[in-house]
């Protein structure tokens, strides 16, 4: 699993590319857990991702749930198959912002 | 190891330091020339029988679970599934192992788990042998789907892809058993 970083504006964005399961969501969690605080809005980028388990949902839920604490905007954009696959299995997509564009996930378009 | 061997290493509860990651993959494709070899640590092998059969022994740790989830999903394309139900099964698969690993041996990395897929009459059928704590079956399924709790939604996925799933105590371990139906368009 790789993970970037990048601002734009007051926002970042976090794009993840490989698998998201048992093994690697502990730095998923991290890295998410580390750079919201940072953003007004965080744009995840999910349109790398080739997996997705449990642990990985669990992750997204935890997050949200932070930043709803914080004050912050946690947004998702991207969904590849494999993401939506699991969303629809576990029927968590309704309880996140999806987009389907960086630029709409940001409001800039 | 054969799976004799592996099932006595199950029962005993130990992850064989030579053996411990091996992955052996049975298939029906007609192509392939009938080979039995014996597979080091995290290797990928195949050979040819009648029947659809992926046999699995590995230790309690996460580094060859790409593989086994794409050996999962080879075998459930053999058998007949198109591409986005494979992915559920390898899932669903991956799940049962997680479930083991962190409930049943509470994330230790010194035991075995054996993991059988093998093509039944109408379609699949996942067996898991463990040796670990016995699973608690009011934590399956109990968290309600789709609500904004995290975790517990792995025993969910399992029962959304699977059409029969059985979590039993048996004198080798405890035995997780589940099955899907191919269901062919006509």
């Amino acid at each position: 699993m790789k993970i970037s970083i990048r601002d734009v504006g007051d926002a970042k964005v976090v794009e993840v590319e490989g698998d998201v399961d048992l093994g690697t969501s502990p730095v998923f969690r991290r890295t998410l857990f580390e750079t919201l605080p940072g953003a007004s809005r965080l744009a995840l980028n999910l349109a790398a991702i080739r997996y997705i388990d449990s642990s990985g949902i669990a992750t997204l839920i935890e997050v949200l749930k932070d930043s709803q604490r914080l004050n912050k905007e946690f947004v998702l954009f991207g969904l590849s198959p494999a993401v939506l696959e699991v969303f629809r299995l576990t029927h968590v997509i309704r309880i996140f912002q999806v987009f389907q564009t960086e630029q709409e996930a940001l409001g800039t378009a | 190891m054969d799976v004799v061997d592996a099932r006595r290493s199950v029962a005993s509860g130990r992850a064989d330091r030579h053996h411990d990651q091996s992955v052996s993959c049975c298939t029906r494709r007609a192509h392939l020339r009938r080979t039995t070899r014996r597979h080091r640590v995290g290797e990928v092998g195949a050979e040819l029988e009648r029947e659809c059969r992926l046999v699995v022994r590995l230790g309690a740790r996460t580094r060859v679970r790409t593989a086994v989830r794409g050996a999962v999903g080879t075998l459930a394309a053999v058998i007949g599934w198109d591409e986005s139900e494979c992915r559920a099964i390898a899932l669903a698969v991956d799940e049962a192992l997680t479930n083991v690993i962190r409930h049943a041996y509470h994330n230790r990395t010194d035991c075995l788990i054996q993991l059988e897929c093998r093509e039944s009459a109408d379609g699949l059928e996942i067996t898991l042998l463990d040796n670990g704590d016995a699973p608690d079956r009011s934590k399956i399924c109990a968290r309600e789907i789709g609500c904004d709790q995290p975790g517990g939604l792995g025993t969910h996925i399992i029962k959304k892809v699977m059409d029969r799933v059985s979590y039993e105590v048996s004198p080798e371990g405890n035995r997780f058993v589940a099955s899907k139906k191919l269901r062919k368009t006509p």
